[in-house]
């Protein structure tokens, strides 16, 4: 299993919150940051260092997950750190909007821890190139 | 619009070069100060008559003033002050556009407005760069429209730098 | 959090959405389809099976799956809701069982196989899914509470609505007096003075009403201090304990947010500066321990809360010196002790070098000066020398609704609180004099500064030979403003404006009237700040 050492979470629910930092409890050490909104995310983002994941629900009240993208998209601020959208079923145009505007992969809830972890798994290990890439692969 | 579907979890490159492109459309409310300016339908609240608005004393030239809108205190801009437009009197078509960005409400002072419009996204364009000077960064685009072109403004943006222009405002106050 | 209070957490939502499923039924059992409850309760039951998967409870995750996937087919018309309903209650009591069995013991993990089982075969048309289970009967219950959690905003939403309606109250009574000018028929009009009377009555309780819910304990804003009080005094050497009284007092929370900062500072003053090391304590012959009460009360529409201490007091010579010192005011200056004491409010008046000196006093209180002025509140410090310091936070009992006195400038009106004014005047313009530039007035055998509000806030000049002065403040912190008019007292609902554009100066807000017209809340800190700008130039 790859290492994690920080990760954002974005959700509007504390119980999901806590959920993850279950599910993220395999990845040890990992610290979790909080965010209930995509508004606060961007708060968080302005002052946490070294975050390595985010995890970006897309129903949320006052930001919601698309939204978040394109505010991130539109100040080009944070291409580096992986974003991935936690969908619904329903949601998949939303999903595909965050995805084109920048996020690194997706996952639709309800999910097994199992395979959370294969896709953080498969996002971490795009990190490197998909850094250099970042801004030209994923444009609209 | 037909139903995309997605297996359960995926790489964006795994799966978006899977999906076809729908065509984006976006709703504008068209005003004008001389030229036509647009915001998408979905920021803007209502448009109202402008009726009495309280002047505030020690707050920037731009801002007009504030409203009572059933009982709620809102601040209005003079969007053409802000602009740095000609300032222009107020008439019978001028307008207050109530827009909601980013959960604020605002009143924006316009000479009036013109239409509601559809625009497929691949009609707007950047706008060119010689307009985009740095106290002009919230203009998003041009939208071209048959004959007219519509300059699409970016209410959070424009909002946001106000905070960035203002004195403290003591300052102002002493010097009066 | 641990996993005992996350599965209670858990239940906690389940058992809102079985709940919430119940009702569902029930309104489909009774009125047919409707498309809005099915989209609701689907809605319910993904979370739910979203929840219980991330739980661990995968079976129960399963389970519901089955049970939404069921309803999506009542909703596209795919299967009869008739055919389905009683498997539907039929598997709301499984869950309910399933539930109870994670509460009594978290570490099961239910299998509910074989219910899915035969909720797939009636998805598939065959079969007549579950039987009505058993349920133990206490279950239909579910979690008791006695609170239900509301959105501070609906409260705040609610208050204003209250505002306005004491405003309109307000209104009404002014027409009504005028009618009674007007109208010569006695009965009439005294039945409308009647009418108008309970009206107002319960205006009043309804007002109360809703104050009372807004209202925490100030317990919760004193809970906050004990762990900094022993850091800070172990790190400094000292002994001391902290005692509460009152702390049963409810607060509107808005005030209890607002007081946070304010007692911070207090207290941590008290500590630092007013309680004595051990030593020095038993040389004086007082107790080891000092101790600081943290106390609160209500007097009138008021809050009162109190910090004391049993320290060395203030020492008014020394904050005399270190006033004349930091050129606050001139050795000339004659002061009396409340005007020394209010010398520590000033933003001049510490440094930070001199923390453990008797002039460092007063870190921060400054702050809490224009926090709660900003309230429309009070400080009052009394001390008295090896005795200990008082300090007194007079709070309105609403934040929201206040009385103010409105007063008339260049053509606008402007809500002054009350809290700040302490009389008014009618005056000459020649009662106006200038020294040094600045203008005064001569009020009770004091000289006091005149602040003329067209000027400060950039208003229509219109000199008139015969205006007001209306004085702020207490002692020498007095200070007169001059007003075109006065227009009467009156209770207004204190709007925040909008600080899109930056923080206008002088403004505290906005209220509207009865007549929808909004008229600003004067912040009169602003009359201080700019006297000292001005004092300093």
């Amino acid at each position: 299993m790859s290492t994690l050492n920080k990760v954002l979470i974005v959700d509007d629910s504390k119980l999901i919150h806590q959920m993850y930092r279950l599910v993220l409890m395999k990845y040890k050490g990992c610290a979790i940051v909080d965010a209930m909104n995509g508004l606060e995310a961007l708060d968080v983002l302005s002052r946490e260092n070294g975050i390595e994941l985010i995890l970006l629900d897309i129903n949320m009240p006052v930001m919601n997950g698309v939204q978040f993208m394109e505010k991130l998209k539109r100040d080009g601020l944070y291409r580096h750190i992986p974003i991935v959208v936690i969908s619904t079923e329903g949601k998949e145009e939303d999903t595909v909007k965050a995805m084109k505007l920048g996020a690194w992969g997706y996952i639709v809830k309800p999910f097994k821890s199992e395979v959370l972890y294969d896709l953080i798994g498969k996002v971490l290990a795009k990190k490197p190139s998909a850094l250099m890439e970042a801004g030209t692969k994923h444009r609209l | 619009m037909s139903k995309i579907s997605l297996p359960p979890s995926g790489l964006t490159e795994d799966v978006l070069g899977e999906i076809r492109d729908e065509p984006e459309e976006i709703q504008l409310v068209v005003f004008t100060l001389g030229e036509q300016y647009g915001v998408p339908i979905n920021q803007v609240q209502e448009i109202i008559r402008v009726g009495n608005i309280t002047n505030v004393p020690n707050s920037p030239s731009y801002m007009e003033g504030v409203i009572n809108l059933r009982g709620r205190v809102l601040s209005v801009l003079n969007l053409r002050k802000r602009l740095k437009l000609p300032v222009k009197d107020i008439t019978k078509a001028s307008r207050i556009v109530i827009t909601e960005v980013e959960n604020k409400v605002i009143g924006l002072l316009v000479d009036a407005v013109s239409h509601v419009i559809k625009m497929r996204s691949e009609l707007i364009e950047n706008a060119p760069e010689e307009v985009l000077e740095i106290d002009t960064d919230y203009i998003t685009g041009v939208g071209k429209l048959k004959n007219q072109l519509v300059i699409l403004l970016d209410l959070g943006k424009l909002l946001k730098r106000e905070k960035l222009d203002i004195n403290e405002g003591g300052k102002s106050a002493a010097e009066n | 959090m641990n996993y005992s209070a996350l599965i209670k957490d858990y239940l906690d939502d389940a058992n809102g959405h079985l709940s919430a499923f119940d009702d569902s039924l029930l309104l489909l059992e009774k009125n047919g389809v409707n498309r809005d409850v099915i989209l609701n309760t689907l809605g319910l039951l993904h979370t739910f099976k979203g929840n219980s998967g991330m739980m661990g409870f995968e079976s129960l995750k399963l389970y519901l799956h089955q049970v939404e996937e069921l309803l999506k087919k009542v909703n596209d018309n795919e299967i009869g809701l008739d055919r389905v309903i009683d498997g539907l209650l039929g598997s709301a009591n499984i869950i309910r069982n399933t539930l109870r069995t994670i509460e009594k013991d978290p570490t099961i993990n239910p299998d509910l196989t074989e219910n899915i089982f035969s909720l797939q075969q009636l998805l598939e048309g065959s079969g007549n899914g579950p039987d009505i289970q058993a349920v133990d009967l206490l279950s239909y219950l579910g979690t008791k509470t006695d609170t239900i959690k509301v959105d501070f905003k609906k409260l705040d939403n609610l208050l204003n609505l209250v505002g306005e309606l004491v405003i309109f109250k307000t209104r009404l009574n002014q027409i009504g007096t005028q009618i009674k000018g007007v109208v010569n028929n006695k009965p009439l009009t005294k039945e409308l003075s009647e009418g108008f009377e309970l009206m107002g009555k319960t205006v009043s309780e309804l007002q109360e009403g809703i104050m009372k819910v807004r209202m925490l304990p100030v317990g919760n804003v004193f809970n906050k201090f004990p762990r900094m009080v022993r850091d800070l005094a172990k790190s400094q050497g000292k002994e001391i304990q902290l005692a509460f009284e009152g702390e049963d007092t409810e607060l509107d929370k808005t005030v209890i947010d607002e007081l946070e900062e304010p007692l911070l500072h207090i207290i941590r003053n008290a500590i630092d500066h007013g309680i004595e090391p051990a030593e020095e304590r038993i040389k004086n012959g007082k107790s080891r321990k000092g101790k600081i009460t943290l106390s609160a009360g209500q007097e009138s529409n008021y809050v009162i809360i109190k910090v004391k201490d049993d320290g060395r007091g203030i020492n008014f010579e020394k904050v005399r010196e270190a006033g004349i010192e930091k050129g606050l005011i001139k050795p000339e200056d004659f002061l009396d002790e409340d005007g020394v004491l209010s010398l520590i409010f000033s933003a001049g008046f510490t440094t930070r070098e001199e923390t453990t000196d008797v002039s460092g006093r007063g870190i921060g209180l400054d702050v809490v000066n224009k926090n709660i002025s900003r309230l429309n509140g009070q400080v009052i410090v009394d001390s008295i020398p090896e005795k200990g310091t008082t300090f007194t936070i007079k709070l309105p009992l609403s934040l929201a609704i206040i009385p103010a006195l409105m007063a008339e400038a260049g053509g606008e009106i402007y809500a002054i609180p009350m809290s700040a004014v302490d009389e008014s005047v009618k005056v000459k313009e020649e009662d106006i004099h200038v020294i040094n530039n600045h203008e005064v007035v001569r009020f009770r055998e004091k000289i006091l500064p005149v602040v003329r509000l067209n000027e400060f806030f950039g208003l229509n000049k219109k000199r008139q030979k015969r205006f007001y002065l209306v004085i702020l403040g207490k002692t020498e912190k007095r200070l007169a403003v001059a007003v075109d008019r006065l227009r009467g007292q009156q209770e207004i609902v204190i709007k925040p404006l909008d600080d899109t554009f930056g923080k206008s100066y002088g403004i505290a807000g906005a209220s509207i009237l009865g007549d929808g017209r909004i008229v600003l809340i004067i912040d009169t800190m602003a009359f201080y700040e700019r006297k000292e700008v001005s004092a300093g130039v």
